[in-house]
């Protein structure tokens, strides 16, 4: 009866010593820093089975080409409606942007990523999304969904203050403004934000639609050219408008903004829309080939 | 050292003296028989198997008898005995071809009576018995006959009709025969010597306890004289007395030396005095001879490990002596420890004086697929010994650097626990299995690899973490004795963790095999 009840004590002293006493980190182990949660909105497609989440840095190089990395994000609940993406590891070195300080000058000490989330279906099962070359004809996955206007937004370095209505340090949800064309006497001439950027609490719920759209597959491409810059006197003589160009003027005729998108074009050719506009004074004479009447 | 250079040199003198006096060439066999059980009307006896066994290890120990030559009977029937003198004959025969002298000993533990020997699927007549020695062509045969009577465990063999003689010119040639008791006496066995009593004195006199004059050997006079008295003096202290006989027929010039105890790899000597002595083997306790420190102070031993028993009239006293590599060993007064006569009674061999032992070890451990891979294991075990178990208890120290993707640091433990352990000897060597239960505690020191970034995006790039784990464990151990105190062992152990594991969404019980080796060096107290 003794024997018995020290050796019932010896394993309750090593299951207690084992249960109550914490945990150790296993080979592993990666601490979770952010957790996103997300909803399926609607779906178009049958949901595959080698659904995986990833995060795509974007970053422009000193071309101003768009470089896209990718980082995978374990899925905590599974589809098919919610979901939970913790995030473990920061952003890649490479998808870092250092702030514009102007006049060609960057601030080191605060540097930036901006990120959009995509669904995507591993088609080859080698359990990361495949960025493909600028000359890609197909894709090796198939991205499924991404959520419209939501971005996430990472600062780091020792000039990112915490506190106040912006950027946080580390991960935050930022919803993003749609990009409007440029009215007729605008000073840009191109395509710009109908709005400010609004910084989401990180437990807001991010609302995925799976459409599986063939535009969604852009995002895959490693390298994309840089949009063009709008064609704006006095750098830019805009006249005579290209023909097929979208035009716009203004009422009094004094002002135009034209639109050229590119049609065709490989999987991974640019789309941005090619803008030119031009504005006269009223004691102005009307310029050759002036399209507004 | 120049008294252990001039005892070298006199065993060495011993050796040579006695190879000559031994008429070399002169081969010798052995056929050695005993049996627990004799007829239907005796009641078992405990020892008289054992005594066969010490005997043949004896002569093929002391005795310049081979081992293939040594032919052991063991609880057999009278057939058995027949088979193993007709072997006995072929192997003589064979000799003799040769060129060389024979020598042919018998001896026989169990019971017997005036007519024969009692064994368990019949009596063997000691006519037919001595008969079947008479046709082994041996030059000189000497038997030794330890029966017992019916009753009891009691022995008893009365004297029969002597042997025919076989006269040769030169060496002793003939037949001995030497019995445990004389016509109508009763042979014990004993509790104290786990045998019986005349076998215990003749073993005791082959190891020396006999070699009155000193010279390195045993001779058949020496033997029979030793054994004579001290079983009249020991049966003398019981209901009946025992007085051994001996029948010799011989012929020729010069000694019959039985055994030559200075060739022994290892002798204990024991203080000059009146008292007696009884050596035992550790761990298994059993009785190896008995001294009387006023006649010869000294017995040949098989190297190992021993206890020394002191009787005298007024205490008694114990002594542990390690010989596991051999070498002669004088005891001095300071060696022993005084010792209750009840205990030593009661625990009779099983007495270890030295059954502390504090074992300071370092080794390194390795985990496969855990966080510490490789680690330092530093630390000690306190160890009690108790006859072929060791209960231990070890404590130590585990460190060194974690090693988890994306972070770099330390991790270290204190850990131990219980175990036992089961010991097995082979000369000075100790091999021993150990089961326990290992339990730990660990805490890990970790830094991000990328700790800079990511304390200025506002997270924490260290991290402490503590835990615990535990499991059984098994091992096996070899330790060199070194002395009475010191031991130096190596130990493999492998450890079967169960602890809780973080990874990147939950914590897990997870199974981490580990294993480690560790050297050790040990003080006995």
């Amino acid at each position: 009866m003794r024997s018995r009840f020290r050796c019932r004590l010896a394993v309750l002293a090593a299951a207690g010593l084992i249960a109550g006493c914490g945990s150790a980190a296993g080979p592993d182990y990666a601490p979770v820093f952010v957790s996103l949660n997300g909803v399926i909105t609607s779906s178009q497609i049958a949901t595959p089975s080698q659904v995986r989440v990833a995060l795509i840095w974007k970053h422009k190089d000193p071309d101003g080409n768009l470089v896209r990395s990718a980082q995978e994000l374990p899925v905590a609940s599974q589809f098919p409606v919610r979901f939970r993406l913790d995030i473990t590891s920061l952003p890649p070195l490479e998808a870092l942007n250092q702030r514009d300080l102007g006049g060609g000058q960057f601030d080191p000490n605060w540097r930036y990523a901006t990120g959009t989330l995509v669904v995507y279906e591993d088609l080859d099962g080698n359990g990361v999304l495949d960025l493909v070359r600028t000359d890609a004809e197909t894709t090796v996955d198939r991205v499924l969904g991404a959520p419209e206007h939501l971005s996430v937004f990472y600062t780091e370095g020792s000039n990112v203050r915490a506190g106040g209505p912006g950027a946080q340090p580390g991960f935050n949800l930022r919803r993003e403004p749609p990009l409007v064309d440029p009215a007729p006497g605008d000073a840009m001439c191109s395509a710009h934000p109908q709005g400010a950027q609004q910084y989401l609490p990180l437990s807001t719920e991010i609302p995925v639609a799976l459409t599986a759209a063939p535009e969604l597959s852009r995002e895959m491409c490693a390298v994309m050219d840089p949009s063009p810059a709008g064609c704006s006197p006095p750098s830019c003589q805009p006249l005579p408008v290209p023909a097929g160009a979208q035009l716009t003027c203004s009422a009094d005729g004094r002002a135009f903004v034209y639109k050229v998108c590119p049609a065709g074009g490989g999987l991974c050719a640019s789309t941005a829309c090619r803008y030119g506009c031009a504005t006269r004074a009223p004691s102005d004479p009307i310029p050759p080939g002036w399209p507004c009447p | 050292m120049r008294v252990s250079s001039a005892r070298t040199a006199l065993g060495a003198a011993w050796f040579f003296a006695a190879s000559s006096a031994i008429a070399v060439p002169e081969e010798r066999l052995a056929v050695i028989a005993g049996a627990n059980i004799g007829g239907p009307e005796d009641d078992p006896l405990r020892y008289a198997e054992a005594d066969a066994r010490r005997f043949r290890d004896v002569l093929v120990e002391l005795g310049q008898i081979r081992p293939d030559r040594a032919i052991l009977s063991i609880g057999g029937s009278p057939e058995q005995i027949r088979q193993a003198l007709i072997e006995a004959r072929g192997r003589a025969a064979e000799i003799q071809r040769s060129g060389s002298r024979v020598a042919l000993f018998f001896y026989y533990s169990g019971h017997g009576d005036e007519e024969g020997l009692h064994l368990p699927r019949g009596t063997l007549p000691l006519s037919e018995l001595r008969a079947e020695m008479a046709r082994v062509p041996a030059d000189l045969r000497i038997s030794f006959l330890d029966a017992c009577r019916a009753s009891g465990r009691s022995k008893g063999v009365r004297r029969g009709p002597d042997f025919d003689l076989s006269v040769a010119p030169d060496s002793p040639q003939g037949t001995v025969e030497l019995r445990a008791s004389s016509s109508g006496e009763a042979a014990q066995e004993s509790e104290e010597l786990s045998g019986a009593v005349f076998t215990h004195f003749l073993l005791s006199g082959l190891r020396g306890a006999a070699d009155l004059d000193g010279d390195g050997r045993v001779t058949l006079a020496e033997l029979y004289a030793y054994a004579y008295r001290r079983t009249l003096f020991r049966s003398g202290v019981g209901p009946t007395l025992q007085h051994p006989t001996m029948a010799i027929e011989l012929a020729g010039a010069g000694e019959v030396v039985l055994t030559v105890p200075a060739r022994a790899s290892a002798t204990i000597e024991v203080p000059s005095g009146r008292e007696r002595y009884l050596v035992f083997a550790i761990p298994s306790a059993a009785v190896l001879g008995e001294m009387a420190a006023d006649e010869v102070p000294r017995l040949a031993l098989p190297a190992g490990r021993y206890l020394v028993a002191r009787h005298s009239s007024s205490a008694t006293a114990v002594a542990t002596v390690d010989l596991s590599l051999g070498g002669r060993r004088q005891l001095v007064e300071k060696d022993f420890q005084p010792i209750s006569r009840e205990e030593l009674a009661l625990r009779g061999g099983h007495i270890e004086l030295r059954s502390h032992r504090f074992e300071p070890r370092v080794g390194v451990e390795y985990g496969p697929r855990s966080a510490l891979p490789f680690a330092l294991r530093t630390g000690a075990a306190l160890v009690l010994t108790q006859g072929d178990l060791e209960w231990e208890f070890e404590a130590a120290y585990v460190g060194g650097s974690a090693s988890i993707t994306g972070w770099q640091g330390t991790e270290q433990a204190v850990s131990g626990g219980p175990g036992i352990t089961f010991r097995q000897f082979f000369g000075p060597w100790m091999l021993s299995e150990a089961l326990g239960v290992e339990l730990r505690y660990s805490w890990q020191q970790l830094e991000r690899l990328d700790r800079r970034r990511v304390e200025e995006a506002g997270f924490t790039g260290t991290q402490s973490r503590s835990f615990g784990s535990g499991g059984p464990r098994a091992g096996v151990r070899l330790a060199l004795s070194m002395g009475n105190h010191w031991t130096g062992s190596l130990g493999l152990t492998s450890i079967a963790f169960f602890r809780r594991e973080a990874s990147a969404d939950s914590a897990r019980t997870v199974f981490r095999p580990t294993f480690f080796g560790e050297v050790a060096v040990g003080y006995a107290f």
